[in-house]
Order: C-alpha cells, then sequence, then structure tokens
C-alpha cells in the first residue's frame, strides 16, 4: 500500500514534470537532476545512519517508497521550482510556486511519518521545513551558475 | 542497521580513494577538450550520480550489500570515493566519442568497460574500499555495470539529439 502510494505520487509528479513549459535546457535539467539526487540521497543516509534522527523503516515495502522519494519525487520537484525561478513571471508569482512546491514536499514528508516509513528522534517539524528551504535555495543557486555558466560561455564564442 | 568498523586507522583504502580521485581528475584535465563546458559537468555529474545512487540504495537498507570503507556510517571520506565514478563518468562518454563508437558496435564498447570496472573494483575490494555482506560477490556488480553502461549509452545518443 505504502510503496503503491509513493509511486503513484512519483509517477503524478512525473506527468506535472513533463507538462510543465522548460525554461531551462535539458542539459540544465539533467545537471539539476544529479544534484539534487546527490543532495537528497546524501542527507537521507546521514540522517539515518550517521545520527539515527530521522530512521527509515527496515521493512522492504517502506524502505523502496523512501527511495522512490528521494530519487524521484524530491529531485523532480526541486527542478519544477528552479524551472519556474527562470521564467519571466512576476516575482511574487515564483515565490508562490516555490512556496507551493514546498509545501508538497513537507507534507509528503508527514505522510510518510504518518504512515510509520519514517521514525523520527531528536526530530522537529521546524528542522524539515528548514532542510527543504535549504535544498530548494541550494538548487536554485547551482541552477543560477550552470544556466549562466553556458549563457557566458556563448556569449565569449 | 548495525555499524560495522572494519578498521579505524587512515590507511590504504583511504589513500587508494584520494589518488584514485586525483588521477582520474588529471586525465579528465590532460586530455584535449572534446566536449563544451556544460556538457563535460554534466558526463562527470551523471558518473558521480551513478555511484551515490547505487551505493546509497544496494549499500543501506533493505538490502544493505555493503559497506564502503572503514565503517557502515556514511564518512567524508565515502563521498570522495563516490565523486571517484565522476572521471570515470567523463571518460566512458569521452572514449565513446573519440572512438566514434556506432550503436550496432555499443553493447562490445559496454562488455569492455564493464570488464574494465569490474578489474577496478575488484581491487578496490582488495584494498578495503568495498565490504561486501549478505551474500553479495563481484559477480553481481557486472550486470549492474552492463545495465547502468547501456544506459550512459542511451544518455550519450540523447544528450547529442538535443544538441541538433
Amino acid at each position: 500500500m505504502t510503496l503503491s502510494l509513493f509511486v503513484l505520487i512519483a509517477w503524478v509528479v512525473v506527468i506535472i514534470f513533463v507538462k510543465m513549459p522548460k525554461h531551462i535546457s535539458y542539459l540544465d535539467i539533467i545537471f539539476l537532476y544529479c544534484l539534487s539526487l546527490i543532495l537528497s540521497t546524501n542527507t537521507f543516509t546521514i540522517l539515518d545512519v550517521n545520527l539515527h534522527f530521522v530512521e527509515i523503516s527496515r521493512k522492504v515495502e517502506k524502505s523502496f517508497a523512501v527511495i522512490t522519494e528521494r530519487v524521484i519525487t524530491i529531485p523532480l520537484l526541486l527542478i519544477m521550482s528552479a524551472n519556474v525561478m527562470h521564467s519571466c513571471i512576476k516575482w511574487y508569482k515564483k515565490l508562490f510556486v516555490v512556496i507551493t512546491i514546498l509545501i508538497v514536499l513537507l507534507s509528503f514528508h508527514l505522510l510518510l511519518s504518518r504512515m510509520g516509513v519514517l521514525t523520527k528522534h531528536h526530530w522537529k517539524f521546524a528542522f524539515s521545513v528548514l532542510m527543504y528551504t535549504s535544498f530548494a535555495l541550494l538548487i536554485n543557486l547551482f541552477s543560477w551558475w550552470f544556466v549562466r555558466l553556458g549563457r557566458r560561455k556563448a556569449e565569449n564564442d | 542497521m548495525n555499524n560495522v568498523r572494519y578498521d579505524d586507522s587512515f590507511n590504504i583504502n583511504e589513500w587508494s580513494v584520494l589518488i584514485g580521485f586525483a588521477v582520474g581528475l588529471t586525465v579528465i584535465l590532460l586530455l584535449p577538450r572534446r566536449f563544451p563546458l556544460k556538457k563535460s559537468i554534466v558526463f562527470f555529474m551523471i558518473g558521480a550520480t551513478t555511484g551515490f545512487f547505487f551505493d546509497h540504495t544496494l549499500g543501506v537498507i533493505p538490502v544493505d550489500y555493503y559497506d564502503i570503507n572503514d565503517t557502515s556510517k556514511f564518512k567524508f571520506i565515502d563521498a570522495i570515493a563516490y565523486f571517484m565514478y565522476g572521471p570515470v563518468g567523463y571518460l566512458f562518454f569521452y572514449l565513446y566519442d573519440r572512438l566514434t563508437i556506432s550503436a550496432s558496435n555499443s553493447p562490445i564498447y559496454v562488455l569492455a568497460c564493464a570488464a574494465c570496472s569490474i578489474s577496478f573494483e575488484w581491487i578496490a575490494h582488495l584494498v578495503g574500499v568495498f565490504h561486501y555482506k549478505h551474500g553479495y560477490s563481484i559477480a553481481y556488480s557486472f550486470p549492474i555495470y552492463l545495465i547502468v553502461l547501456s544506459c550512459w549509452v542511451v544518455i550519450f545518443h540523447l544528450t547529442k539529439q538535443m544538441q541538433r
């Protein structure tokens, strides 16, 4: 049940991602995907294996639900936020979309806890807010750098 | 997950990781430039991400098939070990493009690269970078390499199509 639900969520995120207009190139998307995957997998492993703050269930079905979440859902939502930041819409609309994406990420995190996939020790909800906000900030910073890297190169050529 | 400690000192496995990473980066920098900078970074990142992805899925619960370096816990040297896959990824794409391998010959290229990867993994296992657990052996890595490298070939052709 848990795995099916999170696979369904991941698939819906994939559909939204594929359908949304892209304001960054495919190379930028691959780069950002790699970066967000490294970021999410590392953070989850450190929080679980090293610190035991957010322990992932040892049951096969539930742990695969987390893998689905950190390999598909989190990276794609973070790329969506970077994509929106590179669009031409007004800044308050961009901010609204990014905050919505953060709320969605936090809701999935809460859902994982409620379904017994994640067990939290010495971990407050505020830390999750901080974690996902840092993810979004980092991905956006790297996206600005990487997108401009291509533009600068083209200008020099 | 129980924390298994294999050794405590900074020895051959850490040195192998550092030297391997340094050699990989040096080779990338010394090779004549073949791709635009952005593409080179992406090829490097694809390699590193593959390392991170497999080691954070096969190396952790529920399967927990192997540990990296001194303990089951995640350490900074482990991150460098994953980034060692970066130069591997770049070199794979570089040689694929340099040797102008056709789609029909790509399975042979993938097989050759998988054989090289298995050899490097065996050396890494001997020096204590990888510690296999729960019945996992190097033989299981071979099909994984074949699948991953085949995916890399597909990614290479996709990036080429995007350029057009």
